[in-house]
Parts: C-alpha cells; structure tokens; sequence
C-alpha cells in the first residue's frame, strides 16, 4: 500500500485484486512477454537458450518504449492512469515512460534468465521471489528518484 | 468503457499466457507467474 500511489494512481475500476486494480497487474506480464515474442522474432534467438544477447535485450527494450507511446495517450484519454501533477509529457507520453518501460524489461529478462540456469529447487525459487521483490522495489523507487531528480 | 478496457485487457493476457503454456510449456507457465509476482510487488504491494 505505501508504493501503491507513487509515480501514478488509477481511477477506481471494476476488476480488483486485492486494493490495486487488476489492469496494473496483469498489462506489466503481457506487455514485457509481447516483447519478449517479438525480440525472439526478430533476431531468431530464444528465450528458452537462457543467453540474450545484447541485440535481443536492445530490441526488447525499444519495443517497450513503443508500447509506452501507445499505451500512455490512450490512458490519458479515458482517464485510466492519473500520473503526478507537473510530470512533464509530450503528446501524453510521459517522458519517465520512456526509461520506465524498459528499465523494468531488461533487468527482469537478465535476472530471470541468470536464474533460470541454476539447478530447479527451493534454492533457486527463494532466489526468484527474494530477486524479483527487490528488482520491482528498486525499479520503482529508482524511478521516482529519477523523476524528481530530472524534475519531469 | 473503462470496464471494457478492463475485459479486453484480461482477454488479452489470457491469450498471451496460452500462448506461453503452449508453445513453452511449464517454463512459460513460470515465467508468467515471475513476470506478474514482479508487477505485483512493483505496483500495488
């Protein structure tokens, strides 16, 4: 509940889980695997070989910077996400989209894929979860960090 | 309308997690569950 308002909150909507509305948890899971298919498409290489190259995690990135401009406008103009008073935008595109976006892909795909070579077991799934939980606390302190210190 | 995007949403990652269970298998599987643990602990813990 206390990072639940930082950087944005959203409307009230219909579907919930928990306090937070469903759309927040779910359009992160999708959107980062669309980009993964596509990265995989594009340079013919695998997720599943556990080794992105830099052109894979590159290309991954930028379709998520794509998918903010997409994604971002449309929001705003159904009055879904309700950003910070002041973050500066251009044609609703909030400028800290654009390194938000693609700063939680990349990491996550590194950190997933580094684990995923491990042995399966306990060890490697106490990993997962204690890893992930840091990546999405830091991603979204880092970012508000950034934002504030960028004044965008 | 905001229900409407809401339903469309959850249509589309349904249709993206078959898409990992089936061309993946249990690897898609976990790696839907780490990428929604991750957006969950990020955006409404």
């Amino acid at each position: 509940m206390i990072l639940r308002k930082v950087l944005y909150g959203f409307e009230p909507l219909n579907l919930m889980l928990g306090k937070a509305p469903l759309i927040v948890s779910i359009i992160w899971g999708y959107s980062i695997y669309l980009a993964v298919v596509w990265a995989e498409t594009m340079t013919g290489e695998s997720l599943e070989e556990r080794r992105p190259s830099p052109r894979f995690l590159t290309l991954a990135a930028l379709f998520m910077m794509a998918l903010a401009c997409f994604y971002e406008p449309f929001l705003k103009l159904i009055d879904m996400a309700r950003w910070q008073p002041g973050t500066r935008a251009t044609l609703g595109v909030p400028w800290i989209t654009l390194v938000g976006y693609p700063s939680l892909t990349v990491p996550f795909l590194l950190l997933w894929c580094r684990l995923m070579r491990r042995p399966p077991g306990a060890a490697r799934t106490a990993l997962m979860l204690c890893g992930l939980t840091l990546l999405a606390l830091v991603h979204v302190a880092g970012l508000q960090g950034l934002k504030d210190a960028l004044r965008w | 309308m905001h229900l409407f995007i809401e339903l469309l949403t959850l249509l589309f990652f349904l249709a993206t997690v078959a898409h990992a269970v089936w061309l993946r298998g249990k690897s898609g599987a976990g790696l839907f569950g780490a990428l929604l643990f991750s957006a969950s602990c990020g955006r409404t813990s």
